[in-house]
């Protein structure tokens, strides 16, 4: 039904602008004395874009190859000679070979790459591409997520810069400091505002760039500091920074993600002034509507309202409904235990294995008693018998033996004579 | 400098540290007026969309607060002022409730624990009370072979016993220059492997099965011992497919229930008696690896009628599988 729609809308709509509406005030600034408030500005929406730094360095890494100049190797470098190969048969490799003589270069190898004095492989081509279009909603989520990132102390810290002594972040100036004509002015208002330090910063850190680029006009090298970002066309803001080592300027009708975001590092320490600052909201719109200038530009929505992965874990919401951790169930013993030699093995499986073991062990001692007690009653049972009927068992016993011993001494006699006549047999 | 303050829950945006509700913690203007500029920003909208549509305010109107409430926190208050050391201390609200979710854990484990503690001891009681009666069973059929034997001898006849129903197969040959037809057969018997051993029912199927690779193993009538001494030593059962050791009768109980084969006695029990349950108590095993008879084979080319190893040996495999054991 519509009016669930139209509530779902509303919903989305709340949360989104909770976040544009949750944009404080930020503070601006006189330039002439840093304790005084001037003013108030509500943040513009740009700055609640979401960090997307796999944005901004594809951006960078792809803008940065658009002020690259073609190099290239000379076309005919390594090939300016008739060489040709001998062919087999010589003793020699096959690669073309300088012809003529008088010289050690004849027979020489020629126009390989492996070659001394050949051309290289693949040589360079001007032709290269070297630029790159990007995206022009990319750029601009881009910079929207570079401007982001300049407002969140963190970043910006992290960035490198000297920020710990400066009154509010973003830091806003009121609008006299673009007619500031002076270095010297300039110098004392970054000093005022506790930004010099990011200043002396790039001052200390100039360096020769190691590597050949110092003979190509890239000689120094030197960090970055503060980021002037003016409105006004005819600032002379521009000429008095200018001068001042690291300081940089940039019009926020033009904003540079080259310059927010050096390197593809995000939170570039700028100082802004009010009109620039009051004009983001103009230039890039916000959550509710498209940027004006940038017509049709829409801040990116973030994929996730809340981004903080741990605080949502352990928030009473999430905790409460989730399940306990599985612990992994092992199917069985890592090692099989002998239950015939293991007894604690044997008596899980078979608990009727103890009360049989005893069982047996008692009616093995029943029966062993048993038959101590039985030998113990035939013991002197021969004294009982009395010596006549000894002596007649005796007799009668040896009648046996010898009657059995007759029959064997039958059979030897047999055997013998049987012997004989073989042997008679034979010998006749 | 300039910094965020969050609320709790899941509205807010801010990078913050992940303590869960610190940030609780730290009253702030900012939020709390930020938290009117919502409300305020609310109404708007919903004044807005009164002007906008004249049929269904009412409803909006109603869900929208309804629902506005429920993701705002829990309406029972949590005292999060704890006494501790005469000293009230401060716990964050989602410690506390972290604590309460994890004392009715506990109490659940413990019952659960306990419960289970109670049906395995009924379990035991029941394995102890049917090996017991298998003891009985066991003992009363030695003494009725026994008596038959006696009677028998007594009217000068014989006693015939019955004909064994389980033998033990053991696989005697390798797996190379086996014929086609043998090799089927023995797979079909599980014996794939050297040494490898299982029992089979006898009858009319099975023994000429048997007979037709009969110089590729050696069978033989195992008696009681034989089979509990495999079951326990040896003892695998197929699990899913898997050889699994045969560890606790659990494993027996959770495949085996239909059957009524519940721990291992059962399992002897039937394949000693061959019952009605053989087949699936018998295939529930899986084929037991022997190792090589110590003291060795007799020639294995040559049957064992003939001094050697092969074919039906009868009794004399239970002292072989002794020596395989």
């Amino acid at each position: 039904t519509q009016s669930t729609w139209e509530f779902q809308f509303h919903k989305n709509i709340t949360i989104y602008l909770e976040k544009m509406l949750a944009r404080p005030q930020v503070s601006v600034f006189n330039s002439a004395n840093a304790g005084e408030i001037v003013g108030q500005v509500t943040l513009p929406g740009v700055f609640r874009a979401p960090i997307r730094n796999d944005i901004v360095h594809f951006v960078h890494v792809n803008l940065a190859k658009n002020t690259r100049q073609a190099h290239g190797v000379k076309t005919n470098a390594g090939m300016q000679h008739a060489a040709e190969s001998w062919g087999t048969g010589r003793a020699v490799a096959r690669i073309p070979r300088v012809g003529g003589s008088g010289t050690h270069r004849s027979g020489q190898a020629a126009f390989g790459n492996q070659c001394r004095k050949g051309r290289m492989f693949a040589p360079l081509k001007t032709w290269r591409r070297w630029h790159r279009k990007v995206n022009l909603t990319q750029k601009r989520h881009a910079i929207a997520s570079a401007l982001a990132a300049s407002c969140w102390v963190p970043l910006v810290v992290a960035r490198g810069h000297r920020i710990d002594d400066i009154p509010e972040l973003p830091l806003v100036l009121d609008d006299k400091i673009e007619s500031i004509e002076k270095t010297r002015d300039i110098i004392a208002l970054l000093k005022r505002f506790r930004a010099y330090d990011d200043v002396e910063k790039v001052a200390r850190t100039i360096k020769i760039r190691a590597g050949i680029g110092k003979l190509r006009n890239r000689r120094y090298r030197q960090r970055k500091g503060p980021l002037f970002i003016y409105s006004n066309e005819n600032a002379k803001l521009i000429k008095a920074c200018r001068n001042v080592t690291g300081v940089q300027i940039c019009n926020v009708n033009r904003l540079n993600l080259r310059l927010l975001a050096p390197g593809g590092q995000l939170g570039r320490f700028c100082i802004w002034t009010q009109s620039a600052f009051s004009a983001l909201d103009r230039i890039f719109g916000s959550y509710r509507k498209t940027g004006q200038d940038k017509k049709n530009y829409q801040i990116q929505r973030p994929s996730l309202t809340n981004p903080d992965l741990s605080r949502l874990i352990t928030s009473n919401e999430i905790q409460s409904v989730i399940r306990r951790a599985k612990t992994p169930v092992r199917r069985h013993d890592l090692q099989k235990k002998n239950p015939l030699k293991n007894k604690g093995a044997l008596q899980r499986l078979n608990p009727y294995a103890n009360v049989l073991k005893e069982l047996n062990r008692k009616q093995n001692e029943q029966n062993r008693k048993k038959r101590e007690d039985a030998i113990k009653a035939g013991r002197g049972a021969s004294k009982q018998i009395s010596a006549d009927v000894k002596k007649q068992k005796r007799s009668q016993r040896k009648k046996s033996r010898d009657w059995v011993r007759g029959i064997f001494n039958q059979l030897d006699e047999a055997s013998k004579r049987d012997q004989e006549r073989y042997v008679n047999l034979a010998t006749n | 400098f300039f910094f965020f303050q969050a609320e709790d829950g899941i509205r807010d945006f801010c990078l913050s540290r992940g303590l869960g509700d610190v940030y609780k913690r730290q009253v702030s203007t900012q939020s709390t007026w930020g938290f009117i500029k919502i409300t305020g920003a609310f109404k708007l909208i919903l004044k807005k969309k009164k002007q906008k549509m004249s049929k269904k305010p009412a409803q909006a109107q109603k869900a929208q607060p309804a629902q506005k409430a429920q993701p705002a926190q829990p309406a029972q208050t949590v005292n999060q002022f704890v006494e501790s050391e005469g000293r009230k201390i401060w716990v964050p609200e989602n410690i506390i409730r972290q604590r309460e979710r994890n004392q009715t854990y506990a109490t659940k484990l413990q019952e659960l624990r306990t419960r289970r503690r109670q049906d395995i001891q009924k379990k035991r009681q029941e394995w102890l009370k049917r090996a017991e009666a298998y003891h009985k069973e066991y003992q009363q059929a030695e003494r009725d072979l026994i008596d038959n034997k006696r009677k028998a001898r007594a009217e000068g006849g014989f006693y015939v016993p019955a004909q064994p129903k389980v033998a033990l197969l053991i696989r005697i040959k390798g797996i190379n220059h086996v014929d086609p037809r043998t090799k089927r057969i023995l797979r079909l018997f599980r014996l794939r492997q050297l040494h490898n051993a299982a029992f089979v029912k006898i009858n009319k199927a099975t023994t000429n099965m048997i007979q037709k690779i009969l110089p590729f193993v050696t069978l033989g009538y195992p008696n009681r011992k034989t089979i509990q001494q495999l079951i326990y030593k040896r003892g695998y059962v197929k699990i899913n497919g898997q050889r699994i050791p045969l560890t606790d009768n659990k494993l027996i109980e959770e495949h085996l229930t239909k059957q009524n084969i519940i721990c291992v006695e059962d399992l002897v029990h039937e394949i000693v008696t061959c019952g009605p349950n053989f087949k699936q108590a018998n295939n529930f095993l899986w084929p037991f690896k022997l190792s090589s008879p110590r003291q060795g084979w007799e020639k294995k080319r040559h049957p064992y009628q003939n001094g050697g190893a092969f074919g039906n040996r009868e009794d004399q495999i239970n002292e072989l599988v002794r020596r395989m054991l």
